[in-house]
């Protein structure tokens, strides 16, 4: 079974990103790293620093879209990048989730970190996330 | 292949067909038809006209491309009393919107200084990623003032002047404002960015007016050949983008407990009357509002950079603002709809108002000729200044384009652009430009986009609007 992965694909006016990854939880991981390769080149952020963060309940692709929008505030109030992610999920009798997630990365350094491009929101733009037989896989459309 | 039926050389109907409520209409050429069938965009007009309450039908301008449950390009009016109301139907940038500053200038006296000029610019206004200037910050009872008063807050701090919110789409301030309604998130961001650019698409531009279409309209603008004007395009920043999210998150549950079905979540929406509706709406003015102080306060910085690197007192370059428009934005108005007087909320996402000579929201000093229409092109290509008209009044709830849409993605933009120097190629051409350093020059090259110039031409085709003025590029700023 493959890793966690992401690939953008290509998009008329914004960014597309195409993940996957064999478990829900990983799915939710490779998304903030995604989110934050789309902003800057991720290999130059050190792992140095933490964030802690819980959200829901929620069904899934809403809670993926509030999980992101979380990475991008923690982003544009503090400067924070996110260089990788772990995140756990819970699940309640109604088909909505908790998560529980920890971030890992560093505040932007402007020397480090040149800027790619900024983000305005993430989309529910054809936002479903899907299972199949390597695990799930989901495609977040960010308007830039 | 699509149903589409021609009206005329410049306008399609989609007829309506399933859980439509109204037919689609597209304003556009058989070229750009060809174009427009190849993605979701048409997909998209049919779905918006599902909305409880719309009025007409679902409208799209001839630079209509595909978007978030609603199209780029789109208009949806809504009965204002049964209606829904919905923020995909204004856009995540809440009022980005375009402001065109004239002067007593012309391109000859600033060829000189030109550099100057743009550097003073890039300097005194801030674009790209970060805060806003060390001397603009907001205290929380600011804010209030900027969400509530629009332009007007920002001319009562002495940016700009009382003359200006004349020449400011709704003066400046959209009614219904309530600062209450914007959350701490929203309010935290937008406290330290007013007197922002942003980045992506938008810009300040210095520009020349290039070619009068129409000498009386021109005059009446206050236009002439070979001046210099100023055009900004920005919005909302970071405050208008969080109150979207926000009451997109709220609707999405809110439209299920209406019992309203939608082909496309992205068209989540409530009754106008619901406190939903209602909530999103006093935070949308509020929104909006903070984009109009925004254009507002840069016009100001503006003023300045040009009279520092003329070396002339700000007020003597004479700029002063011919108007500023919104087209991501709902609005109440007013329309008379088969015989019928209606009150009606516009949503207009990528278009924008074009009211007619006589309206009285269309400003005094221009009501013989119109509303000005203020089209920005794309960096390095032409801008447009138009005139609204009845027809646009009568057809599409006053409505037109409001620019040229993206034709390329970034990644092949970046591909295409690859071992060229963008910057020299527009130097080259006597436009220069000074960007903050992100990938966008790239990926804002024109050929990514649609020519503005086949847009302007149909919606004048179809009589929504008349061209009044060409400007074009002489110096930009960019995030």
């Amino acid at each position: 079974m493959a890793g966690p992965s992401f690939e953008f694909v290509p998009h008329t006016a914004d960014v597309a990103v195409r993940l996957h990854a064999p478990t829900l939880e990983g799915l939710f991981a490779v998304a903030a790293a995604a989110c934050t390769e789309a902003l800057t080149d991720r290999s130059a952020i050190r792992a140095s620093d933490s964030r802690r963060l819980s959200l829901g309940p929620a069904e899934p692709d809403l809670l993926l879209v509030d999980w992101l929008h979380e990475v991008l505030y923690l982003f544009e109030s503090e400067g924070f990048l996110v260089r990788e992610a772990e995140v756990s999920l819970a699940p309640d009798d109604t088909g909505a989730w908790t998560l529980d997630g920890q971030l890992r990365g560093e505040p932007r350094d402007a020397e480090r970190h040149g800027l790619k491009l900024l983000i305005k929101a993430v989309t529910y733009h054809g936002l479903a996330i899907a299972r199949d037989a390597d695990g799930y896989s989901a495609t977040v459309v960010f308007d830039v | 292949m699509s149903d589409a039926i021609p009206l005329s050389p410049f306008s399609w109907r989609l007829p309506r067909t399933g859980g439509m409520r109204v037919d689609g209409i597209v304003y556009a050429d058989a070229a750009m038809m060809t174009d427009i069938q190849k993605d979701q965009s048409l997909q998209q007009v049919r779905n918006v006209a599902h909305l409880p309450g719309i009025i007409g039908a679902s409208l799209a301008m001839p630079d209509i491309h595909w978007g978030y449950g609603f199209p780029i390009g789109g208009v949806a009016a809504v009965d204002a009393e049964d209606g829904v109301v919905s923020p995909g139907g204004v856009g995540y940038d809440i009022n980005c919107g375009v402001r065109l500053l004239r002067s007593r200038l012309t391109r000859e006296e600033v060829a000189p200084k030109l550099r100057e000029i743009v550097a003073q610019m890039y300097a005194n206004v801030p674009t790209g990623v970060g805060e806003g200037r060390r001397d603009l910050r907001l205290s929380s009872r600011d804010l209030d003032g900027v969400l509530e008063q629009g332009a007007a807050w920002a001319v009562g701090r002495g940016f700009g002047d009382r003359a200006d919110l004349d020449h400011i789409e709704e003066g400046g301030r959209l009614p219904g404002a309530d600062p209450a309604l914007v959350s701490e998130r929203a309010r935290q961001r937008g406290s330290l960015q007013l007197g922002t650019l942003g980045s992506g698409n938008h810009f300040a531009e210095l520009q020349y007016v290039a070619e009068i279409y129409d000498e009386r309209i021109a005059s009446a603008f206050g236009l002439f050949p070979g001046q210099v004007t100023v055009m900004i395009h920005s919005g909302s920043r970071g405050l208008g983008h969080q109150v979207c999210q926000e009451h997109l998150r709220v609707m999405v549950d809110a439209a299920r407990r209406y019992g309203i079905t939608l082909p496309d979540r992205q068209l989540c929406c409530a009754p106008i009357g619901s406190p939903e509706g209602q909530a999103y709406l006093g935070a949308m003015a509020a929104a909006a509002n903070f984009a109009f102080a925004n254009r507002q306060v840069m016009s100001h910085w503006i003023r300045e950079s040009v009279g520092a690197a003329l070396g002339l007192a700000p007020h003597r370059a004479g700029l002063s603002v011919v108007y500023d428009v919104c087209h991501n934005i709902a609005k109440f108005e007013t329309f008379e709809v088969e015989g019928r007087t209606r009150r009606a909320c516009v949503h207009r996402k990528g278009s924008t108002r074009a009211y007619p000579p006589g309206h009285r929201q269309t400003p005094a000093a221009y009501r013989e000729v119109g509303q000005p229409v203020l089209i920005p092109g794309d960096m390095g290509r032409y801008s447009y200044v138009l005139a609204g008209t009845d027809r646009a009044f009568r057809e599409t709830f006053g409505s037109t384009c409001h620019g040229a849409g993206r034709l390329m993605s970034r990644s092949e933009a970046k591909k295409r652009v690859r071992g060229r120097s963008l910057l020299k190629e527009l130097e080259a051409q006597g436009v220069h430009v000074m960007a903050a350093g992100m990938a966008t020059v790239a990926e804002e090259m024109p050929e990514a986009y649609k020519d503005v110039a086949d847009v302007v031409r149909v919606v004048e085709g179809a009589g929504l609007s008349r061209r009044v003025a060409q400007l074009r590029p002489l110096g930009v700023i960019k995030g």
